[in-house]
């Protein structure tokens, strides 16, 4: 299929020369090599956006500028999917509100340091048609990537927040119990009691904080009422331009193809590592899962102000060494390897690879 | 050193974080609380928002006394910063409402690092163990192990060793304007690294501050621990080395039984022989300059014998190794002695890559305009608020020291911009460093000044092209005065009197270079003016030109009066004219004429008089002022 780019540029003083060094092919469609991508270059102050009969148009007007020549190769261009614009202040453009939320828009500026420059000097270097559709092929790319890892990034740092807290608290026992000052572990527990107070949503104790982690890996489509659970209301997902919230079911749905999205290793590792399970309408709890038994027991744990049995949560070793022929009870995740790999796991989305994400060994 | 720590956090994780800084490690921690969507990276299309912060922020610890204390702050920022390119860190960064572009938060972290050198900042990594290694200790590790930020305490971040601030510089200086123009050309950076090692902190920061002042940037090492940290790698180089040769951590490893193959003796096993040093350590054989600070050999043995051993391995080794005895007299005789002086110039060596003043004529694209961007301009205000504020009252060296960094770099980012308020902050800086250097024992009692006059010159020549051409050179000599003007005041508060005595007589100079320049008749009292300027600017000055007049005296007389063909009436010429000198009287030889004339004979006395009469006057005032003075 073939993709079409719209871009534009500027008046500014180094801009206009780079791109007005080709004015020959400024105004008209150049095409790549394998014709998968056909450009268009124009200068901005001569774009507008404009509704027509429930369609918006991308118009080459202004033509009594002598700047702004009408183009008959491209006259009042539809918007459809398969065209990205690309515009220096896209927001200035006049009817930029109109373009629909499915147009990609990616806005470059010269406080895009130090990409403005390259992106400026390739330009101006540019020797023939192809290479300059490859260089826009090259910068669409980049922004395009930059803005489509905006979102993922928010995403991983409000989760890997939402278990900070946690993490700290957590080594903070550890400490305690190897220095075996129980009496500063007590005083902790009592102070984590505390905190964790309350009930879903809005407490801050280990399970409720995972409900808000399953709320940012899916959003609305996780079935909260079957889960006994309501969605909390205290986070702030990434919106797309029609202010719509962006799980990241939802952008990895916008980014990669169906099939990709059934074999992503580090999705998929998302999921196990949250314990979300995907059905047809959605995602559930699988109570099963290491994350929810650690949770739960911490909570427990916390709550009882046990001082003893902390083992569980650290060590693999000491789970182990129990009795043979006694029970053997599904070890406990080490939460800190768990920590490590759900930000492993965003790292890997982030790279766009679908490869495997660093293995944890325990059995989550 | 006895640190507390500032965590910038959101609730419950400030709470935690305190809990396990004052629990775990035994410092003093405080929280300061932002909201919990600044670190969830909520976009923020407005820059008001961070602007509320950072005022937040610089209130808060600008309201800490004493202002030196931010020295010993560790200020744990919860926020995942990116640290791999440094693209986000631009303090310049800026985007219109309209555009609905968010700016990143480490638009904030890269206005705080900046404002506030003397603190260590410390951000959550966002990219794993490759930010970890380049500077490990801004970086808590993605696992959130505090333990590797709260050990290594000791680390000064007053002279950037890590080079945090100097990758803030390198966004910047990429920066441009509407109009394409880089706002801020000259900015300079410090590619190289240099390193002061040495048990007495006051060395320390003398020396890591004289390496950065030329270019460096600079680890100041006190301790055993940071300086394994630092010079265990054989990867990491440094330039500039300047180190004790005799030091006694006070957390020095007292097993040295790792290096017996290589070092059989046990006495060879010290770090006062070189050899062994650079085995244990590797940075330091790498060093391009190696200078030894030293209070000089022992006389007695094994120190004697370990003296020349050393000074034979230092010739073995390809560095530049050189030799300084404390004390030194101050912050440019140190470099000069370390050989890193241009003799022919007189100016220091800077390190590479690092230029200051900057090209006085910028390339195209990078004049810029007169003025600092308005972000800087607000950091560099608050640098030297601050420097003011600690030289009001220095309780050391280090407090002069602090001082005389948080001007200089309050100088390098406006670059000679917004011309008065660099000048104000060259002039603190100057004054700092003089404090520092009064203040300091290891220092010889009589500083160099000299040589920072010629700085100061150097530089206010620099800053004043911002002037207008018309008036700028004598707004450069109007700024010099004041400067030196301010100096000498500080050197009289300090006692420091040769040197008070030195920058007056260079203020004079400069009043007198000012008020020519005022109006085109004044230059008619130049001779005059200039004469007086020359007599008192020392006692020998004074002695030398007093012995001209008797000598110029006794030539007049000696062919007016006497009989030139006569050499030995040249004796009775001197000594009618130190005679008269000195006691205006006039000598009963029963000559009364000079080229047979008795006006010009009066007329000459009348001269030798007054010169006589005002020379002496004036040398017994200034006698009197120096013996009053000691």
């Amino acid at each position: 299929m073939q993709e079409t780019l719209i871009w534009t540029y500027t008046q500014k003083e180094g801009e206009q020369e780079a791109f007005e060094a080709h004015k020959a092919f400024l105004g008209r469609w150049l095409f790549s090599a394998s014709k998968d991508l056909r450009l268009f270059i124009f200068k901005q102050k001569c774009v507008e956006f404009r509704a027509e009969d429930d369609k918006v148009k991308i118009a080459f007007n202004r033509r009594d500028d002598s700047d702004c020549l009408s183009s008959p190769e491209i006259e009042d261009l539809e918007l459809g999917e398969s065209i990205i614009l690309f515009h220096h202040q896209w927001k200035s453009i006049p009817g930029c509100e109109l373009i629909p939320p499915g147009i990609r828009v990616l806005d470059y500026s010269s406080a895009d340091k130090p990409h403005y420059g390259e992106m400026i000097a390739a330009v101006r270097n540019a020797r023939s048609t192809p290479e300059l559709v490859e260089i826009a092929r090259e910068w669409r790319d980049f922004y395009l990537a930059t803005f489509r890892k905006d979102p993922l990034l928010r995403l991983k740092h409000q989760a890997l927040n939402l278990f900070a807290p946690l993490n700290i608290a957590l080594q903070q026992i550890r400490h305690f119990r190897k220095e075996k000052d129980f009496y500063q572990l007590q005083r902790l527990l009592e102070e984590l009691k505390e905190d964790w107070k309350g009930s879903p949503p809005f407490s801050r104790a280990p399970f409720s904080v995972l409900g808000r982690l399953w709320y940012l890996l899916a959003g609305t489509e996780v079935h909260w009422k079957q889960a006994n659970l309501a969605p909390p209301g205290d986070l702030y997902l990434p919106k797309d331009r029609n202010g719509e919230e962006i799980s990241l079911h939802i952008w990895i749905k916008n980014n990669f193809s169906p099939k990709a999205l059934q074999t992503l290793a580090p999705w998929k590792e998302l999921q196990k590592l949250a314990g979300l399970r995907k059905t047809r309408g959605g995602f559930t709890i699988n109570r099963a899962a290491g994350i929810v038994a650690l949770a739960t027991a911490l909570e427990n744990h916390v709550n009882d102000r046990k001082l003893e049995g902390w083992e569980n949560f650290f060590s693999r070793a000491e789970n182990k060494s129990n009795l043979p022929g006694a029970p053997v009870k599904p070890p406990l995740p080490d939460f800190f390897e768990w920590y490590r790999a759900i930000n492993a796991a965003f790292d890997q989305l982030s790279e766009g690879k679908p490869h495997e994400p660093e293995r944890i060994d325990h059995q989550l | 050193m006895s640190r507390s720590v500032l965590i910038i956090s959101y609730d419950p994780l400030a709470a935690r974080l305190k809990s396990v800084v004052e629990q775990r490690y035994q410092r003093t921690a405080e929280c300061f609380y932002l909201p919990r969507r600044f670190f969830d990276r909520e976009p923020e299309y407005e820059v008001d928002e961070y602007i509320r912060y950072y005022e937040g922020i610089c209130r808060y610890l600008e309201n800490l006394s004493p202002a030196t204390s931010l020295r010993n702050f560790i200020a744990i920022f919860t926020l995942w910063a990116e640290c791999k390119t440094f693209n986000k860190w631009n303090p310049l960064l800026y985007y219109r409402k309209e555009r609905k572009r968010a700016h990143p938060p480490e638009l904030l972290l890269s206005w705080l690092v900046l404002t506030y050198p003397e603190i260590r900042w410390v951000f959550m990594n966002d990219h794993g163990k490759e930010c970890q290694h380049a500077s490990q200790f801004h970086w808590i590790s993605p696992e959130l192990d505090l333990s590797e930020i709260l050990w290594h305490t000791a680390c000064i971040p007053l002279f950037d060793p890590c080079g945090l601030r100097n990758k803030i510089r390198e966004i910047l200086i990429e920066r441009t304007d509407p109009e394409g123009q880089h706002v801020a050309f000259g900015t300079p950076l410090r590619p190289k690294q240099a390193a002061a090692i040495d048990e007495e902190s006051s060395y320390v920061y003398m020396n890591a501050y004289a390496a950065y002042r030329f270019g460096y940037r600079s680890w100041g090492i006190n301790s055993w621990r940071m300086l394994e940290s630092a010079m265990k790698d054989p990867r990491e180089e440094f330039d500039v080395l300047l180190e004790d040769l005799y030091w006694s951590f006070s957390d020095s490893p007292l097993d040295t039984n790792r290096y017996e193959k290589q070092f059989p003796q046990e006495k060879d096993r010290h770090f006062s022989n070189l050899e062994y040093r650079d085995a244990v350590l590797p940075g330091f054989e790498k060093a391009r300059w190696r200078i030894l600070v030293t209070i000089g050999p022992h006389q007695s043995e094994p120190d004697k014998a370990r003296w020349l051993e050393n000074k034979r391995y230092l010739k073995t080794l390809s560095s530049r190794a050189r030799i300084l005895y404390k004390p030194f007299a101050g912050i440019f005789d140190l470099w000069k002695r370390a050989g890193l002086w241009n003799n022919f110039k007189q100016t220091p060596r800077q390190g590479d890559g690092f230029r200051w003043p900057p090209e006085p004529k910028a390339p195209p694209g990078y004049e810029g305009s007169h003025s600092a961007p308005g972000r800087l301009l607000n950091i560099a205000q608050r640098l030297i608020r601050r420097a003011i504020r600690i030289l009001e009252r220095p309780q050391g060296v280090t407090d002069a020291i602090q001082a005389a960094v948080l001007a200089l770099e309050a100088k390098e980012l406006l670059a000679g911009r917004t011309p008065t308020t660099a000048l104000e902050a060259l002039a603190v800086q100057h004054e700092a460093e003089i404090v520092a250097e009064s203040m300091f024992l290891g220092i010889e009692y009589n500083l160099n000044v000299k040589d920072r006059f010629r700085d100061i010159e150097r530089e206010v020549n620099f800053i004043s092209r911002g002037f207008n051409p018309q008036t700028s050179k004598r707004s450069a000599i109007n700024a010099r005065l004041s400067i030196i003007e301010k100096l000498a005041n500080r050197f009289r508060e300090l006692n420091q009197f040769e040197e008070e005595h030195e920058c007056l007589a260079e203020a004079r100079r400069l009043r007198l270079n000012f008020w020519l320049r005022q109006r085109a008749v004044h230059w008619l009292a130049w001779p005059f003016v200039k004469y007086i300027d020359v007599i008192l600017r020392s006692l020998g000055h004074f002695l030398a030109v007093v012995f001209i007049w008797i000598i110029l005296f006794t030539l007049l007389y000696f062919f007016g009066r006497y009989n030139p063909s006569n050499p030995a009436e040249l004796w009775d010429a001197l000594a009618e004219s130190i005679g008269f000198f000195f006691t205006t009287e006039q000598m009963n030889n029963g000559k009364d004429a000079l080229f047979g004339s008795i006006p010009l004979w009066h007329l000459a006395l009348g001269f030798q008089g007054l010169v006589a009469f005002s020379n002496l006057g004036l040398l017994l005032a200034h006698i009197y002022m120096i013996i009053s003075r000691k």
